[in-house]
């Protein structure tokens, strides 16, 4: 292998890799509306750790010029012909709806006692 | 020999040569899964009633001289992940229990367009999160081999039925490994296709741009002739490749007459040593001395980014599966737990989604929220991007040189049940070989490659080809399968499940 691709990568790890405490586990959860309880964070954070310090050796594996890949093939947007389809009834979209009424979903209030 | 130990293509000559019926063979199978599917788990529901009707529509057509399609007839499985209509659909999670979607997926439309009877739904991992079938919410699935030890993961229920003989052919789908890994495990064939050549319309999406649907057999020919039912191009797909991949049954059958020359075939550099058993060697190293004996051109290829490419994939995946599986928010459909009081609906979605998601998926959910939260994005996320264009750069220069990479397809053979079950890493680890090709978006073949000397269990063999290539998997693996069904005699089948007067 000659250059290029090949002498960007610098197999070292970097050790600034930060711990997360429980407390920043709860948060994480809270913003992806996990309810953990205290055994649940308890039995994962320590198992959150080890999985994240085996993955940040990436850190620094490649340098600004190599681009990044959000796909394994490269495409462009594309949009189906502007026909009419048939789409679901509404007794087909509410028939696993945990709750309805007058054929719409029921859902819980949105609004907090602080809102 | 009884049916259900016929391959799909010996069933499909079968019916068409009229020495047989579909409702005969669906019954058989049907048979079959009452008799051991108690013990092994590998379905997660099954339809016998749903199947029945379909076979008997399939005989209708046969007796008017009118079947759909070479394979109408012949029952297959579905893995839990791909919605079926009327019928239920979990993804092996206790959130989606009891849902029953109200549409099919496009690859369920096929197959009923080709009129093959679904026997049921396949247990795995729950949202396909694992390598052991451990994680699914409703218990794991056996190894046919050794009902001690796990089938693979996450399609360790289409495996293990596919080797159980409980269905001749099944649908998996394929993250980081899911059905050429299983395959492996229980001694059967699987294949991941090109990205985007199977439309991955109503799958319960794990990781967008690395999810792929394909066949879970126990013969090349059978996931050749199954691959290009459920391929094509799909309107209803934005990320479906205009092209549907063809001459893959053909590439199989000529494969089968054991001529490799020409072909030249890399042994990947990185995918050796200390992490890979000795059994498992043993028997790669013997497919490889078969492979150049009929012919291929075998040399030893580096693919330097290979080292990077767990690390990136168990960032990119868990970035994707947090934001995909935020749709699961208990208020339209799934499982909704009502704490007491007055809860506001994000209490009843915290509430809902603790109790409804598993450990596995919590700590990728968990891991992917922090991956992508501002200050870490570009460290963890970014870089993990930048990796996949490296890795895709290995296989471009790597395919310069060779037609096919081959490596073993896992470390090691089926460990047994719950040995790994809290240690997440170690489960990783077993991913290592078959990742690569997710993160490229190349199509991957796994072949049974012998019984390991050490503990007697199933050792696999995986090829891997550029994009759009697939045909190349069928040739080289048939051509394989051959030359060992010669020496074993046929395909190597679990005892307890080995036909009656058999060996």
């Amino acid at each position: 292998m000659t250059g290029g691709i090949g002498a960007q990568i610098r197999p070292t790890r970097l050790s600034a890799m930060p711990e997360l405490s429980r407390d920043e586990v709860r948060h994480l959860a809270d913003l992806a509306r996990i309810d953990l309880s205290d055994a649940e964070l308890e039995h994962l954070a320590p198992q959150l750790n080890v999985i994240l310090e085996s993955v940040a050796s990436i850190q620094g594996v490649a340098g600004p010029d190599v681009p990044a890949t959000s796909h394994p093939i490269p495409m462009t947007n594309v949009f189906r012909e502007d026909v009419v389809v048939p789409g679901l009834t509404p007794q087909q979209a509410l028939a696993a709806a945990p709750a309805q009424e007058d054929d719409k979903f029921s859902v819980p209030r949105i609004l907090g006692d602080e809102q | 020999m009884s049916w259900i130990h016929r391959t799909a293509a010996e069933q499909a000559a079968a019916l068409a040569s009229g020495e047989v019926t579909s409702v005969e063979l669906t019954q058989a199978h049907l048979d079959q899964i009452a008799a051991t599917d108690g013990e092994l788990h590998a379905f997660l529901h099954v339809d016998a009633e749903g199947a029945l009707a379909q076979a008997r529509a399939s005989d209708e057509r046969r007796k008017a001289g009118n079947p759909l399609h070479e394979l109408d007839g012949v029952p297959i499985a579905i893995k839990d992940v791909l919605t079926t209509e009327g019928l239920p659909t979990t993804a092996g999670s206790r959130i989606l229990e009891g849902w029953i979607p109200p549409y099919d997926g496009t690859v369920t439309a096929k197959i009923k367009a080709a009129g093959l009877p679904i026997l049921g739904k396949t247990n795995m991992d729950e949202f396909a999160m694992g390598s052991s079938t451990e994680n699914s919410a409703y218990g794991p699935t056996r190894n046919p081999w050794d009902h001690d030890r796990i089938p693979g993961g996450s399609g360790g229920g289409s495996a293990a039925a596919v080797g159980a003989f409980q269905a001749p052919l099944a649908i998996g789908s394929d993250t980081g490994g899911s059905i050429r890994q299983p395959g492996a495990m229980t001694g059967t064939v699987g294949v991941k296709p090109t990205y985007g050549s199977v439309s991955r319309y109503g799958v319960i999406a794990l990781a967008n741009s690395l999810d792929q649907l394909g066949p879970c057999t126990r013969t090349v020919l059978d996931s050749a002739l199954l691959h290009e039912l459920i391929g094509g191009h799909d309107p209803r797909d934005s990320t479906s490749v205009p092209n549907a991949v063809t001459g893959l049954a053909d590439a199989a059958r000529a494969g089968a007459a054991r001529d490799l020359n020409g072909l030249r075939v890399g042994i990947v550099k990185e995918l050796q040593g200390d992490a890979w058993n000795a059994d498992v060697v043993e028997r790669f190293d013997e497919s490889v001395a078969l492979l150049k004996e009929m012919g291929a051109d075998v040399v030893e290829v580096s693919l330097p980014s290979f080292v990077h490419a767990m690390a990136a994939y168990y960032l990119i995946l868990p970035a994707e599966c947090s934001s995909n599986l935020a749709k699961f928010d208990a208020m339209r459909y799934g499982r909704r737990v009502t704490p007491e009081g007055s809860p506001s609906a994000e209490e009843v979605m915290k509430v809902s989604r603790d109790a409804g998601f598993g450990d596995e998926v919590k700590r990728r959910i968990i891991i992917g929220t922090y991956a992508l939260s501002s200050g870490y994005y570009d460290a963890f996320y970014g870089q993990a991007q930048k990796i996949r264009t490296l890795i895709i750069e290995d296989f471009k220069k790597a395919f310069e040189q060779v037609d096919v990479l081959v490596s073993p397809t896992a470390p090691s053979t089926a460990w047994p049940i719950g040995e790994k079950a809290d240690d997440p890493l170690a489960m990783y680890l077993q991913d290592l070989a078959t990742i690569p090709a997710n993160l490229a978006g190349v199509p991957g073949i796994s072949i049974p490659s012998g019984l390991s000397s050490a503990d007697g269990l199933p050792t696999g063999i995986q090829f891997l080809a550029p994009v759009l290539e697939d045909a190349r998997l069928y040739r080289v693996g048939a051509a394989l399968e051959s030359a060992l069904f010669e020496q074993w005699g046929g395909q190597i089948t679990p005892a307890a499940y080995a036909p009656k007067g058999a060996n």
